[in-house]
């Protein structure tokens, strides 16, 4: 008996080659879109995440009230120590100090360049950014002021020491910067005597980790700082990633139902064509039960199959989309894979079923004759 | 006889014309909610984020050095050089108004707190402005005229709209209100809250404000006093003057006449490339027009904001773009396997048409018909229900939609649904009516 | 005796305009063959419909072997049909992907189990041991015909409910069912056969006419048959 049942289901799908693959195709291409919205819902939202780096900084660390006018650079260098390698995405260093060029009071900066060229990285530099230690980049309104171009030679007086670089570009910001004097940080810690001080840090956390985490374990892994929040950042950016993150989930739930209905459709288009089927098996004194047994069984393997080929396709499509938009990998979500087969299971013994229950409510009779 | 034959055929098999039409529905309704969202969504988000910092700043042309250090002036500048408040109102009478989502002016000085230096910063928080009645023309050097955007009634300007991030303990300052709101940082060194009063001078000048609030920024403003434009410039004997205004305008991408303008400078372009610039809102061309209006002014981008926002909408817009092509293409095959399926179902009735001695053209005909009417109900349904729901997710997930949607442009997605609706449903027919058609009539009859 | 299939003014209307059966009354004993005619649309097919419980009368009684068939739930008349009936239709209604024998099976299936053996033997019986490996869209509508009748007999049914059995079929193929039918006969089964044929009609113990759902000769009582 058991063996008649498989035969039945074995010569029903192979003898419906065509059908069967148009099922196939159909479930394949809806679980497909499905695994694939799930999968962009959860890495693009972490993808998108990694993009708000244009925004810059969005920590601040400072020296802390009542601990003096600096930061210790070697406390910064620990920090990488104690696990903000992962919290902390970049970091640059900043020593401001007040000095005299050609006469005039003017803002030097000591920094890293490499390091703000990723914390800011709208910084637009016209000519060159400095290699050498003893090159600067100096703000549009300074420059102008001073009548500086690239390539000049400048010289730098703090106090009773001197000092003289070369331009290497001019900086354009929209801000502050514009009026300042960017030097290495080291030829300006030699300049001002302050050897391995800095006045404040601009941190790039890992937006994935949580701002407020990140603040709580600067303050507690550095003690010495002032940590702010850099709120217009922030704010931007939490706006930014939980608009996003409401519209993937909005669009991956029309993809789920819209890609169920379209499967439904093909799917019952093709079970109503076995109308006849139906009827005849419950004319031959076949129970509904059976016949949707039998129905079920051959939906549900024609739904694994559709669901298996399209959560692949899915995966494909996304890291597609991934490596197209962001040359990168998304990592595969794990509930996509159960999400796309459980719509293609569903969807396929739903819909035969359906066609299965529509003709057990009709009289067999009627459905022989051919209504 | 064809149009009786397509109706009767649609009409008495409801289920699977039924079936058919949503198939298309919802490929079409997918297709174009997802063509709605990939138009407007980067409008959108550029709409909300103008509450995230002004993107532009202008400054007197003889921009004085500053010599600052974390908001905190160090020198007096040397040459005082002002833009004048009685110009602010002109900013929303540019060829661009419309975009102008908010500005704020300010007037800076340093002040002696309790014997310490600290910055005075005079501002609007909250200002209604009346917008300059009539409509403005603009001409251009072809002789044709343009029409600025229509806008009447007040505009809301002021730090409140431009600084949502703003985090204000107590309360904002109202419009002429005395009082200040102090930076977090340096409340905490004056040991100053909420209600205490503060004596501030500035060359020999004093005065004592109460504190109406606290704020905390994380930026230069927690080391700065805040107070009402008016009070400053009283304060500082500059009636009318001030140092900058921090504009925040919605604006279109760079595109290569923008970075060509930023090159070589508008008044170089040819004229009408001047006149496209001029009626395109790029960062570059507001900020030529804001100088126009304000006498003696420099446009500054401000990039930390336009470049990160540009950088960031590109890259969504991308994804989106991408994802209503994955879903375009699904959609398709979708629709296709229905109409394959449909089609199969009905060889027999293909088998005895021929067998009647219908022509394969005439058969092919009635089935290629029936499916493009299901196509074209089919993509007219999902236009509907894809852009109702389309307009209903951009509603939940931005509060400032409605506005920004009148702005798009739907009508391109009604053709290219139906375009696609009707094109796959035909496609799908064709495989399959084909094979039907080329069968014998006998084998198809005895569902071979 | 008892009569196997008893009919009380069963009324059968369609959409309720077209009345396909009026207050119908019909009597068959068990081993009767019976024919039953009339012209086309008269209701000869409700009739047999309404008999195997595949449509419900919409007034009226019906009892077979002693069940009454409308107070069966849809499970209960599934049960009835596989134990109590075999039927034969027109347009045979073979599952085009099984070949002859799976055909045959599948109505073991239903009834109880699959056996092969059985189920060669009812395919044996029409004539057709050598192609019960074929699908029906290889073989011809006689042998489709005669597929079917294997399977309406495989589980032993009390009656054979055949609608216009060779009403598909060409002279030779038609004798030959014909020939089954009396071999069926003989055997002891209960036939209704619906047909317009005088020729086939000619065959049974009994003729019932039909005419616009009205039984016109509902007499030819038991006695008849002796």
């Amino acid at each position: 008996m058991r063996s008649l049942f498989w035969r039945i289901f074995w010569a029903s799908v192979s003898q419906r080659k065509g059908r069967v693959a148009v099922s196939v195709c159909a479930i394949a291409l809806g679980t497909s879109l499905v695994v694939a919205s799930v999968n962009l819902r959860q890495g693009i939202g972490g993808k998108l995440a990694e993009e708000l780096k244009h925004y810059g900084a969005n920590l601040l660390l400072l020296p802390a009230d009542g601990t003096g006018l600096f930061l210790k650079e070697k406390e910064l260098g620990s920090l990488a120590g104690q696990g903000g390698e992962g919290r902390l995405l970049e970091y640059a260093p900043f020593l401001h100090q007040i000095v005299k060029i050609r006469g005039k009071d003017a803002v030097l900066v000591g920094t890293r360049f490499a390091a703000v060229k990723k914390v800011s990285p709208w910084w637009q530099v016209e000519g060159d950014w400095p290699e050498e230690k003893d090159a600067v980049l100096v703000g549009s309104n300074l420059a102008s002021k001073l009548g500086l171009r690239p390539q000049a030679r400048i010289s730098v007086a703090y106090k009773a020491s001197r000092a003289s670089f070369t331009v290497a570009g001019v900086l354009s910001t929209g801000g502050a910067e514009e009026h300042q004097i960017f030097v290495d940080l080291e030829s300006s810690q030699v300049l001002t005597g302050r050897d391995g001080l800095l006045s404040a840090v601009l941190v790039r956390s890992r937006v994935e980790k949580g701002l407020d985490g990140t603040a709580a374990f600067l303050r507690r892994a550095w003690p010495g700082a002032e940590v702010r929040t850099l709120w217009q950042v922030a704010r931007a950016e939490d706006a930014l990633l939980s608009r996003v993150e409401i519209l993937l989930t909005l669009v991956s739930l029309i993809i789920l139902f819209a890609s169920g209905v379209a499967v439904f459709a093909t799917m019952s288009t093709v079970a109503l064509e076995r109308k006849i089927e139906i009827a005849l098996m419950r004319a031959l004194g076949a129970e509904e039960r059976r016949v949707a047994l039998i129905f079920a069984c051959e939906a549900f393997t024609i739904g694994l199959a559709g669901g298996l080929v399209g959560s692949v396709l899915g995966l494909l499509f996304a890291e597609g989309i991934g490596l197209t938009v962001f040359r990168s990998f998304v990592i595969p979500s794990l509930i996509s894979l159960p999400a796309g087969l459980s719509v293609g299971l569903g969807v396929a013994l739903f819909s035969s079923l359906s066609v299965v229950r529509k003709v057990g409510r009709t009289a067999p009779a009627a459905v022989l004759r051919g209504e | 006889m064809l149009g009786r034959l397509l109706w009767k055929s649609l009409w008495r098999q409801k289920s699977r014309t039924l079936l058919t039409l949503l198939s298309v529905g919802s490929a079409a309704t997918l297709i174009s909610a997802f063509l709605s969202i990939a138009f407007t969504i980067t409008e959108q988000m550029a709409r909300e984020l103008r509450s995230f910092g002004a993107n532009m700043l202008l400054v007197p042309k003889a921009e004085p050095l500053e010599v600052e250090i974390g908001g905190l002036k160090y020198v007096a500048p040397e040459a005082a050089a002002y833009l004048e408040e009685a110009d602010l109102a002109k900013i929303k009478t540019i060829f661009w108004r419309h975009n102008i989502v908010s500005f704020a002016p300010f007037l800076s000085r340093v002040v002696q707190v309790q014997g310490k230096p600290a910055p005075l910063v005079g501002t609007w928080f909250e200002r209604e402005i009346s917008i300059p009645e009539g409509r403005r023309f603009f001409t251009f050097a072809r002789g044709s005229k343009r029409e600025a955007a229509p806008e009447q009634g007040t505009f809301r300007a002021g730090v409140k709209n431009l600084a949502s991030w703003w985090q204000v303990e107590g309360s904002w300052l109202r419009e002429g209100e005395d009082g200040v709101l102090l930076g977090s940082a340096i409340a905490r060194r004056l040991k100053a809250g909420v209600g205490s009063l503060i004596r501030l001078s500035y060359e020999g000048r004093p005065a004592l404000v109460p504190v109406k609030g606290i704020v905390r920024t994380g930026g230069v403003e927690e080391e700065q006093i805040l107070a009402d434009l008016k009070f400053t410039q009283e304060l500082f004997g500059m009636p009318g003057k001030l140092d900058k205004v921090q504009v925040s305008a919605l604006v279109t991408p760079d595109n290569g006449l923008a970075i060509r303008a930023n090159r070589i400078g508008p008044t170089r372009l040819p004229p009408e490339e001047y006149e496209t610039w001029y009626c395109t809102p790029y960062l570059g061309s507001i900020l030529y027009q804001l100088e126009e209006v304000i006498s003696n002014s420099k446009g500054k981008a401000i990039r930390q904001v336009s470049e990160a926002e540009g950088a960031f909408l590109a890259q969504m817009r991308f994804t989106f773009v991408l994802m209503t092509a994955v879903a375009l293409l699904v959609a398709c095959m979708a629709v296709l396997a229905t109409m394959v399926a449909a089609i199969f179902e009905r060889r027999q009735e293909i088998g005895l048409m021929k067998a009647l001695g219908a022509e394969r053209i005439q058969v092919a005909l009635l089935f290629l018909l029936e499916s493009a009417v299901g196509g074209l109900l089919g993509g007219l349904l999902g236009y509907g229900a894809g852009l109702t729901l389309g307009r209903f997710l951009l509603a939940r997930s931005f509060s400032t939609a409605g506005a920004g949607l009148t702005l798009s442009i739907p009508w391109l997605i009604l053709p290219s649904t139906l375009f696609l609706s009707v094109g796959v449903a035909l496609l799908g027919a064709l495989f399959p009516v084909r094979e039907a058609t080329r069968l014998d009539p006998v084998r198809t009859l005895r569902g071979v | 005796m008892a009569p196997l299939i008893e009919l009380k003014d069963v009324t059968k209307d369609y959409n309720g305009k077209v009345r396909a059966l009026d207050r119908a009354s019909l009597e068959i004993y068990p081993g009767e063959w019976v024919a039953v005619t009339g012209a086309s649309g008269s209701g000869k097919t409700t009739l047999l419909n309404m008999i195997a419980i595949l449509d419900r009368p919409t007034s009226g009684s019906l009892r077979v072997d002693g069940v009454d068939l409308l107070s069966l739930t849809e499970r209960e008349g599934a049960r009835f049909r596989r134990e109590k009936v075999g039927l034969v239709f027109q347009q045979f209604h073979l599952i085009p992907y099984l070949t002859a024998l799976e055909n045959v099976m599948l109505a073991q299936y239903f009834h109880s189990m699959a056996d092969r053996d059985e189920a060669a033997q009812a395919l044996a019986q029409v004539g057709l041991r050598e192609r019960s490996h074929h699908l029906p869209s290889e073989l011809s509508g006689g042998e489709q015909q005669r597929v079917c009748i294997a399977r309406a007999l495989v589980n032993q049914p009390r009656i054979i409910l055949a609608d216009e059995p060779t009403g598909n079929l060409d002279g030779e193929n038609e004798e030959i069912i014909m020939g089954i039918f009396r071999k069926l006969r003989g055997a002891g089964h209960t036939l209704l056969l619906v047909t317009h044929d005088p020729k086939i009609s000619g065959q049974s113990d009994r003729i019932i006419e039909l005419e616009h759902g009205k039984i016109l000769s509902p007499c030819c009582s038991a006695g008849q048959r002796g």
